[in-house]
């Protein structure tokens, strides 16, 4: 059953779970099924700072066409010794280090291991970025590596009160996954897409991402990333195969905070369908309106909600984003996107997404079976 | 340095009269360095900079949300008080306007030192103000104490230094997102208009290649570098950076500058020719500071002085 991935590009699924009734998760190479974030989402710092589902350095996101490279962001490798798991590193109040110059108390700069290792794996990675522009010349790799270079400068030299500065630990990190992760997917796993060859073994070690697209999954597939299929039922029929059937796996409390920041009051960064690549291009807008010292723009930010707000609109939202996948698919060509309180905006684009990729004919298969016709 | 002393002098005749009466109160990011050697009290100006430097630095970087403009500078005689009496976590009540309902000086002082507290520790609860003596460092090593008193000599040149290029940095900042405010667009996506703007103005110093480049606060050099290297050719790298960057300001400048920028794309540009693009740069930065900031520039300033030639 598995063999039989390779026959069609990676449209057999090696496992499979049902999301909702009539809409179906497969992964041709993935080992488990993560849970998908949908529906009406906030985006803002949880308890660690991070974004929880929605921040791609912890859990598989949404293909976004402009940046395909968040797939290939490194995995927290879970053991305190490995290489990279600083860049996980969260903070604490006692590696913060006050500055004695400073006249006030409450100023300072995080003093610790972590730090120097952030700062060994900061010089290889910014070399690496420089040779590999002046062989390639690539605009993402050139902003991704200006945004890492300015987070580290902030972090490093300019002193700031605890929070400020664990705020800007957790961007460095972020900075620097992103870099990586645009860095491995240039060099390594995009030449492998349209490789001639027989196709990669999947890279246990970066997230993946869900996508709607079968073209998306097939060259993901070769690339050996992981991926994850959203497809209506109907599309799978009788000439998939499927291995292994399981559920769909929920983010462990223990890896992912869900909770506010206590005592901080930060703002939302975005609020609409989770599919919409606005989610992720605020959250840069967030961290990078603080590297220039001040804000030529004047940005108003909506405000962040009350717990019981927060806490009503995402289960309200999800038990729509269900609902609508349950439905009927209709093609709603135009959806504007998701106001607050409103419930239709998820229906209209995931409906769009199945009913445009399940139904449509990939032409490499198409290709494919035409060639074994003619032979 | 001649050219950037040679556009001060006659910044005010080449503003127009409209555009002075705009102008609101002179102020600055951190102090201005004109203050230490203008007055009596240096040393005592020096000591109490070197004790809450961290902290007024921290207030001009760590960013706003609104008022971009005016919300890091304060006015010069905030300043001046702020640096003879210290930083104010000693000021004593007010005992309010006398029967007459008119303050006296030291009220009037007291106001503004207390203001100035509040603008620096307004909705930050957790910082506190340190009571007890500060250490003076520079640079992380403390200065000695003979006699009680600090030998502020070994450092002087290079805060002074500092503070002129913190200055000039923070101002250019401000003005060019003034003057070229559709550059400063916060555009959708990775490559936002400001941060591609901000990398613009970083490239106009010395050690933007690096990776560890400090736009504020600066990196205190060995040498005269950047736009006040002592060879024309090195300064003029930097010039000319400035000088794209100004092609973009809505004001008036000395055509010299697109005309002089085009023929370096060309490749002609001769020592003449660059000095003559370093004076219209020069000039352009001065008016646009005025225009803007309302008085005059800080303007960048040697490490080292120059042979045979006169320092600022």
């Amino acid at each position: 059953m598995v063999d039989s991935l390779e026959a069609t590009n990676g449209m057999d699924a090696r496992l499979a779970a049902n999301l909702c009734r009539g809409v179906v998760i497969t992964t041709p190479n993935a080992d488990f099924i993560p849970q998908p974030r949908l529906g009406t989402v906030e985006v803002f710092p949880r308890s660690d700072l991070r974004y929880g589902m929605d921040d791609a350095t912890l859990w598989p996101q949404f293909y976004i066409e402009q940046y395909p490279h968040l797939a290939a962001i490194r995995l927290n490798p879970k053991f305190a010794y490995a290489r990279y798991a600083e860049l996980w590193w969260t903070p604490l109040g006692r590696e913060f280090e006050e500055s004695k110059t400073a006249g006030v108390r409450g100023l300072g700069l995080f003093s610790c291991s972590e730090m120097t290792a952030l700062e060994r794996y900061k010089e290889d990675i910014l070399r690496e970025s420089k040779e590999q522009l002046m062989r390639t010349p690539s605009i993402t790799i050139s902003s991704a590596r200006v945004v890492t270079t300015f987070s580290w400068v902030r972090l490093r030299y300019n002193v700031g009160k605890f929070e400020e500065k664990a705020l800007e630990v957790i961007e460095f990190q972020r900075n620097f996954l992103e870099l990586r992760a645009a860095l491995d997917y240039l060099i390594e796993y995009f030449p492998r897409m349209h490789s001639q060859t027989s196709r990669a073994a999947v890279s246990s070690s970066i997230m993946g991402c869900f996508t709607f697209s079968p073209i998306i999954t097939q060259e993901f597939f070769a690339a050996g990333i992981p991926v994850w299929l959203i497809r209506s039922i109907d599309s799978i029929g009788t000439n998939i195969a499927i291995n292994k059937i399981v559920k769909v796996r929920p983010p462990m409390a223990e890896s992912i905070c869900l909770g506010p920041r206590p005592n901080q009051n930060y703002p939302v960064v975005y609020r609409g369908p989770s599919e919409n690549p606005a989610r992720y291009i605020e959250q840069h807008k967030f961290s990078r309106s603080r590297y220039i010292f001040f804000n030529p723009n004047n940005g108003v930010r909506v405000t962040k909600p009350t717990d019981d707000q927060f806490e009503s609109l995402e289960v309200e939202s999800h038990t729509q984003s269900l609902r609508s996948l349950q439905s009927k698919p209709t093609i709603t060509i135009g959806a504007k996107p998701c106001m607050w309180g409103k419930k239709t905006l998820f229906n209209c684009a995931l409906t769009k997404h199945i009913s445009q990729t399940t139904h449509l004919e990939d032409p490499r298969r198409k290709k494919g079976r035409l060639a074994e016709t003619s032979s | 340095m001649s050219a950037w002393a040679g556009a001060l002098e006659n910044v005010r005749s080449r503003v127009s009269e409209e555009d002075r009466a705009t102008i609101s109160f002179e102020s600055y990011s951190v102090p201005d360095p004109a203050m230490f050697a203008h007055s009596d009290h240096g040393g005592t100006f020096m000591k109490h900079w070197l004790t809450t430097r961290e902290s007024w630095i921290w207030r001009v970087t760590r960013g706003s949300t609104d008022d971009p403009s005016r919300k890091h500078y304060l006015p010069t005689k905030v300043w001046r008080d702020l640096l003879f009496f210290g930083f104010p976590n000693e000021i004593p009540p007010s005992a309010g306007p006398s029967s007459k309902g008119k303050l006296s000086s030291a009220e009037k002082r007291n106001r503004r030192l207390q203001s100035v507290r509040d603008a620096l520790f307004d909705g930050n609860q957790e910082l506190e103000v340190e009571n007890t003596p500060q250490l003076l460092a520079w640079k992380g090593v403390p200065i000695p104490m003979p006699n009680d008193e600090p030998s502020l000599d070994a450092v002087e040149r290079e805060v002074l230094w500092e503070l002129y290029e913190f200055n000039f940095r923070f101002d250019l900042l401000i003005v060019d997102s003034q003057l070229a405010n559709d550059k400063w667009k916060v555009g959708n996506g990775e490559h936002g208009e400001s941060l591609k703007r901000f990398s613009q103005i970083g490239e106009c110093f010395h050690g933007s290649d690096d990776s560890d480049f400090r736009f504020l606060p600066p990196a205190i050099p060995d040498n005269n570098v950047g736009l006040a290297a002592n060879k024309l050719a090195e300064s003029t790298v930097f010039v000319l950076r400035l000088a794209r960057l100004m092609l973009d300001w809505k004001m008036p400048y000395d055509k010299a500058i697109p005309e002089l920028v085009a023929e370096s794309d060309k490749g002609k540009l001769t020592d003449i020719k660059a000095y003559k693009l370093t004076r219209a740069v020069a000039g352009a930065y001065c008016d646009g500071v005025y225009r803007i900031l309302g008085r005059a520039a800080v303007t960048p300033h040697c490490m080292k002085p120059r042979v045979g030639t006169l320092n600022q």
